[in-house]
C-alpha cells in the first residue's frame, strides 16, 4: 500500500508538473516578453561604475570637409554669397538656379588612423550617413499631409545637408548629419505659421562610432557594464518632461514639443549624439509619443559617474593614431540644474530716504558648491545697505541734488563649474545721476563704476581662498614662457583665421604686426610682456585657461602707436579677455588634469 | 512497463488540461476581438482620404484611426494626419485646409471665430472622457461639488477649510484662454467672465504642467489643477496627486464610460456643416461610433463612448 500510495503521490506530482510546465509554455506563446526581450551586449573596453568623465583626451584626428552637390557628387565651384546673388538680373539667378545655388552641404572624411581599413570604414560610413539622409523627406508626423507624396521644393527655399563633429575624443567620433529644407504646401491654406506657404523641417541622424574598430556605438555602451543604460535615459527623459512643463523657460527640449502618448521608454538602438555637455537623445519622427513638430528635439543626459565614455574604448597608453603629437584635453561642460540652484542672495528693492538707488543683488549657485564659496558670493552682494549709502554719498559732489539722486547699485556672483574646478565671477556697476525733471533738461551724470572680478578655487583643495596662475603649472614650468609663447601662437592663430575669436575685443586690442624686421618683433615682444604683466585675473574654463588684462588695451595702444584707439568710437572703458585653448599648450605641463 | 504506461497517462492528461487552458486563453481574446460591422471594411487610399487634424492628446486615437483606414502601418499613417493642438486644428477646419479634426469643444474665441468665417460646426461626439481635478495627496479633500468647484474658481473660498480641509490657502491653477483645459473649465465649471483672475506664473501652458504643479511645488499642499482623464491617467501619471470626487464620485474608467461621473467630456470629430452628405469624411462620422471606431478607441487606450452615456451637451 505504501509503495503504491508512494507511486500514486509521484503521478501526481508529475502529472501537476508537467501540467504546469505545458500551461506555462501554451500561455507563454502570446506574451509580447519572452524571446523578442533585447539582450543587452557591450562593446569596447567592461567597465565598472563609478567612472563618469573627468576630462577628456582628443583624438590626433584631421577631419576634412568635402562640399558636395545635392546628388552626393563633390560641389567645385564657388557660389555666390546671398547679397551678392540678390544683385544678380534674371539671367544669372537662372545660371545659379541651375547650379543648385540654394543648396549647401558636405560630409566628413577623417586621416591619421593607423589602421587604413578602420579609416576606410570609417570614411564610407560618414560619406553614407550623408547620402542616404540628403534628400530623405523626414517622416514626420503629418507631414504628407501638408506636402504629398512626391513633394516639390519651395520656392528659393534653402535646403542644406552638412556633418558635423559633436565628439572628437577618448577614441570616440560622434558625427551629427543635419538636413533641413522646405516644400510646397498642398494644404488650401496654412495655418498661422506658414505664411509663404512653404513647410519647413529639418531632421538630425547620428553616428557614433568607435574608432579603434569603426564599429558603431549602441547608447548602451555610454554607460557603464553594472548600470542599466535604458533606465538612465528614461529617467533624464521624465526629468525633462518634468520640468519643462513646469517652467517652459528652462525647458531644453523647448516649448513646441508636446508629449502625444504616453512615454514608455527608449530602446536599445535610440538616436543620439555625445558631446562636452553629455549625451544628446534625439527625440523625433522615431519617439512618436513626443510630437516635436517637423524639427529634432533633445534631452541632454549629463554625464554622471553611471557614464562609461572616458574608459570604453580609450587606453591612454596606446594610440591609435599616425601623429605623436602631444595629446590635448579638455573638461566636460557642466550643464547647471536649474533644479539644483541655491539662491545666496536674489533682491531688487529701493534703498534710502533721499532720491531712488535701486539695489539689485543676485547670487545663486548649484547647492553642491561647498559652503565656502556660497559665503564668499554672499559677502560680496549682500554689502551693508548703510554702507553702500555712505558710499554713495561720499562720492557725490557737494553741489548734488539729493532729492533728485536716481541710480542703480547692482551687484551679482555667479558660479561655474569645470571639474574639480569652481570659478566664481563678481560683477555689478554703479551709476548714480540726476534725475530730470522733464524731457529738455540734460542728464547730469555723478558717476559710473564697473566690478569685474574672478576667482578660481580648486575644490580637491578645501581651502577658503582661491588658487594661484603658478598652482595650475607643474613645479618645473617656465611659466611666464609657457603663456608668452601660447599669447603669440593664439594671436597668430587668430591673425590667419578671419573667424578666430581667440581674442575677444580684438578690434579694440592693437594689431599683432608679423613680419620679420627687428622693429616688429621688437615691438611684438614688448607687446607680450605687457599682456603677461597685466593679467589680473584667470580662470579655468572648459577648453582654455581664460585672462583678464586690466586697462591693456589703450595703454599699449597708446605706447606702441601713440594714439588712444578709444577716441574715435567712443568706445566705454573695458577690461580686455583672452585665452588660451589647452590645445595650444603641452597638458602635461599642468596640473590641472592630474585628476 | 505499468511505470511507462502511468508516464504516458500522466503527459496525455497533461496535454489535454495545457490544451484546455491554451483554448481557454485564446478563446479570451477571441471575445475581445472586434465586433464586424458594416463599416468595418471602410478604406481610403492616401489620395482619398480626407484631411485630419486635431489635438495632441486626441492624436493617438486618430492616428490609430488612419492606419486602419488607410490598411498600413502606424508609422505610415502618421505622416498623413496632422497634429497642429486644438486651436490649430479649429483654424484649420475654419479656413479649409483640413476636412475633419478631433478636438474638445470649441473655445468661444473659436466659435467666434467660425461664426466670422461663416462656418457652422458639425460635432459628433465619439469618446467618452472626463473633465478632472486634482489636488496634492497630501490634501485631506476627497470630494468638492460643483459648485465648492465654482466658487473657488471665482475667487469666493480661498481656504480649504471652508470646503472641509484643512486651514490652508488655496492656490487654484489655471490654464491660458484657447488650451483645451481651460475652454473646458469655462463650459463645465465657470464662464470666462466669471473665473478670478490667474496671476501668469498661475497660468500653466502645458497640459502637464498643471499636474507637476500641484504633484510637487513646495506650496502644493493647497493647489489645486485641472486637465482631462486620459491625460492624467495615462500620460502624465504621478502618485503624487489624486483625483477629487465629483459630488461623491470618483472619475474611472466605469464611471466615466457609464457615465455617472457629473463632468462628461465626449471628445468629438469636427466638421463643417456644409460638408456634402455623400462626402467621405461623412463615412468617417459613421465609422467613428460603429463598433470598429469604439474598438479603435478601446486599442489607443481611450473610454469608448457608451451609447447611453450621460451627455452632457
Amino acid at each position: 500500500m505504501k509503495k503504491t500510495g508512494t507511486a500514486a503521490a509521484k503521478a501526481l506530482c508529475l502529472l501537476l508538473a508537467l501540467f504546469m510546465v505545458f500551461s506555462l509554455a501554451a500561455c507563454s506563446g502570446t506574451d509580447a516578453g519572452g524571446d523578442d526581450e533585447e539582450k543587452i551586449v557591450h562593446t569596447g573596453k567592461n567597465v565598472k561604475s563609478p567612472s563618469g568623465v573627468k576630462y577628456f583626451t582628443k583624438n590626433n584626428l584631421t577631419v576634412d570637409m568635402i562640399n558636395i552637390n545635392s546628388d552626393g557628387s563633390v560641389r567645385t565651384i564657388d557660389y555666390p554669397a546671398g547679397y551678392e546673388y540678390s544683385q544678380m538680373s534674371d539671367d544669372e539667378k537662372e545660371k545659379w538656379d541651375a547650379e543648385e545655388v540654394f543648396f549647401s552641404g558636405h560630409y566628413m572624411q577623417v586621416s591619421g588612423l593607423k589602421d587604413k581599413d578602420v579609416e576606410e570604414i570609417v570614411n564610407e560610413k560618414l560619406k553614407n550617413l550623408c547620402l542616404d539622409n540628403i534628400n530623405k523627406i523626414p517622416p514626420y508626423r503629418g507631414i504628407k499631409a501638408e506636402i504629398g507624396e512626391n513633394p516639390e521644393s519651395a520656392k528659393e527655399g534653402y535646403k542644406s545637408a552638412y556633418q558635423s563633429v559633436e565628439l572628437n575624443d577618448n577614441n570616440i567620433l560622434s558625427v551629427t548629419m543635419y538636413v533641413s529644407g522646405s516644400y510646397k504646401s498642398v494644404l488650401v491654406e496654412k495655418n498661422e505659421y506658414g505664411y509663404d506657404n512653404s513647410v519647413y523641417f529639418a531632421f538630425q541622424e547620428t553616428l557614433n562610432l568607435d574608432l579603434n574598430t569603426g564599429n558603431d556605438i549602441g547608447i548602451v555602451d555610454m554607460f557603464c557594464n553594472d548600470v542599466d543604460a535604458l533606465a538612465c535615459v528614461n529617467e533624464a527623459i521624465n526629468e525633462a518632461i518634468a520640468r519643462g512643463n513646469g517652467d517652459e523657460e528652462i525647458w531644453d527640449i523647448g516649448s513646441d514639443v508636446k508629449i502625444a502618448a504616453p512615454f514608455t521608454g527608449i530602446s536599445a538602438d535610440q538616436k543620439y549624439s555625445i558631446n562636452n555637455s553629455g549625451i544628446n537623445i534625439v527625440l523625433d519622427y522615431e519617439t512618436p509619443e513626443f510630437d516635436t513638430g517637423y524639427y529634432p528635439a533633445f534631452v541632454t543626459v549629463p554625464f554622471s559617474d553611471k557614464v562609461a565614455v572616458s574608459e570604453r574604448f580609450f587606453d591612454e597608453k596606446e594610440s591609435i593614431y599616425e601623429s605623436e603629437a602631444p595629446v590635448s584635453k579638455h573638461f566636460p561642460y557642466s550643464i547647471q540644474d536649474a533644479q539644483n540652484i541655491e539662491i545666496v542672495a536674489d533682491e531688487y528693492k529701493t534703498i534710502g530716504e533721499n532720491g531712488t538707488i535701486y539695489l539689485i543683488r543676485s547670487a545663486n549657485c548649484p547647492k553642491s558648491v561647498p559652503k565656502y564659496i556660497k559665503e564668499r558670493m554672499s559677502d560680496f552682494v549682500n554689502i551693508p545697505e548703510e554702507e553702500i549709502l555712505s558710499e554713495i554719498n561720499e562720492k557725490l559732489p557737494e553741489d548734488a541734488n539729493l532729492s533728485r539722486i536716481v541710480g542703480d547699485y547692482s551687484l551679482t556672483a555667479r558660479v561655474d563649474e569645470v571639474g574639480p574646478f569652481v570659478n566664481i565671477t563678481y560683477s555689478g556697476y554703479k551709476y548714480v545721476y540726476e534725475g530730470r525733471q522733464d524731457d529738455s533738461e540734460e542728464q547730469k551724470d555723478y558717476f559710473y563704476e564697473e566690478i569685474s572680478r574672478r576667482e578660481t578655487y580648486d575644490t580637491r583643495l578645501e581651502q577658503n581662498e582661491p588658487i594661484e596662475l603658478s598652482d595650475i603649472f607643474k613645479e618645473d614650468a617656465d611659466i611666464s614662457g609657457i603663456i608668452k609663447q601660447a599669447f603669440i601662437d593664439s594671436i597668430n592663430k587668430s591673425l590667419d583665421s578671419e573667424n578666430s575669436t581667440r581674442l575677444e575685443n580684438s578690434d579694440k586690442l592693437p594689431a599683432f604686426k608679423t613680419g620679420s624686421s627687428n622693429e616688429i618683433e621688437k615691438l611684438n615682444e614688448e607687446y607680450i610682456d605687457k599682456l603677461y604683466d597685466n593679467i589680473i585675473y584667470f580662470s579655468i574654463d572648459c577648453e582654455s585657461i581664460y585672462f583678464t588684462f586690466e586697462t591693456l588695451p589703450a595703454e599699449i595702444y597708446r605706447e606702441i602707436y601713440g594714439t588712444d584707439p578709444f577716441e574715435d568710437d567712443n568706445a566705454i572703458y573695458i577690461n580686455a579677455v583672452g585665452w588660451i585653448a589647452y590645445d595650444t599648450l603641452d597638458c602635461d605641463k599642468l596640473t590641472i588634469f592630474d585628476l | 512497463m505499468k511505470r511507462k504506461k502511468l508516464l504516458c497517462m500522466c503527459i496525455a492528461l497533461s496535454l489535454l488540461l495545457s490544451a484546455v487552458v491554451f483554448w481557454g486563453c485564446t478563446a479570451n481574446e477571441d471575445d475581445n476581438a472586434p465586433v464586424d460591422d458594416e463599416l468595418a471594411g471602410l478604406s481610403f487610399t492616401t489620395e482619398t482620404l480626407p484631411k485630419i487634424d486635431g489635438a495632441t492628446a486626441l492624436a493617438p486615437y486618430y492616428e490609430l484611426m488612419a492606419s486602419k483606414l488607410l490598411n498600413v502601418d502606424i508609422e505610415e499613417a502618421r505622416q498623413w494626419v496632422l497634429c497642429s493642438k486644438t486651436d490649430g486644428a479649429y483654424r484649420n477646419l475654419i479656413n479649409g485646409s483640413v476636412d475633419i479634426i478631433f478636438c474638445s469643444l470649441p473655445s468661444e474665441d473659436q466659435q467666434r471665430m467660425a461664426d466670422e468665417a461663416g462656418v457652422e460646426f458639425e460635432m459628433t461626439p465619439f469618446l467618452n472622457g472626463a473633465f478632472v481635478f486634482f489636488v496634492n495627496k497630501s490634501n485631506p479633500i476627497e470630494s468638492l461639488t460643483v459648485q465648492q468647484l465654482h466658487d473657488i474658481y471665482a475667487g469666493k473660498i480661498t481656504n480649504w477649510s471652508e470646503v472641509g480641509g484643512d486651514d490652508v490657502d488655496i492656490i487654484a491653477y489655471q490654464r491660458p484662454n484657447n488650451s483645451g483645459s481651460q475652454t473646458g473649465m469655462y463650459h463645465y465649471i465657470i464662464s470666462e467672465d466669471e473665473i478670478m483672475e490667474a496671476p501668469t506664473e498661475m497660468k500653466i501652458s502645458e497640459m502637464g504642467g498643471i499636474i507637476d504643479a500641484v504633484a510637487s511645488y513646495e506650496n502644493s499642499e493647497g493647489a489645486i489643477g485641472y486637465s482631462y482623464y486620459y491625460y492624467v491617467t495615462s500620460m502624465h501619471y504621478t502618485d503624487q496627486i489624486k483625483l477629487v470626487q465629483i459630488d461623491g464620485i470618483e472619475p474611472s474608467d466605469d464611471t466615466i464610460a457609464n457615465g455617472t461621473y457629473p463632468l462628461i467630456n465626449p471628445s468629438y470629430a469636427i466638421i463643417n456643416a456644409n460638408t456634402p452628405e455623400d462626402s467621405p469624411v461623412r463615412d468617417i462620422l459613421k465609422w467613428l461610433v460603429s463598433p470598429s471606431g469604439q474598438e479603435t478607441a478601446r486599442e489607443a487606450g481611450y473610454v469608448p463612448r457608451i451609447a447611453d452615456s450621460a451627455d452632457e451637451e
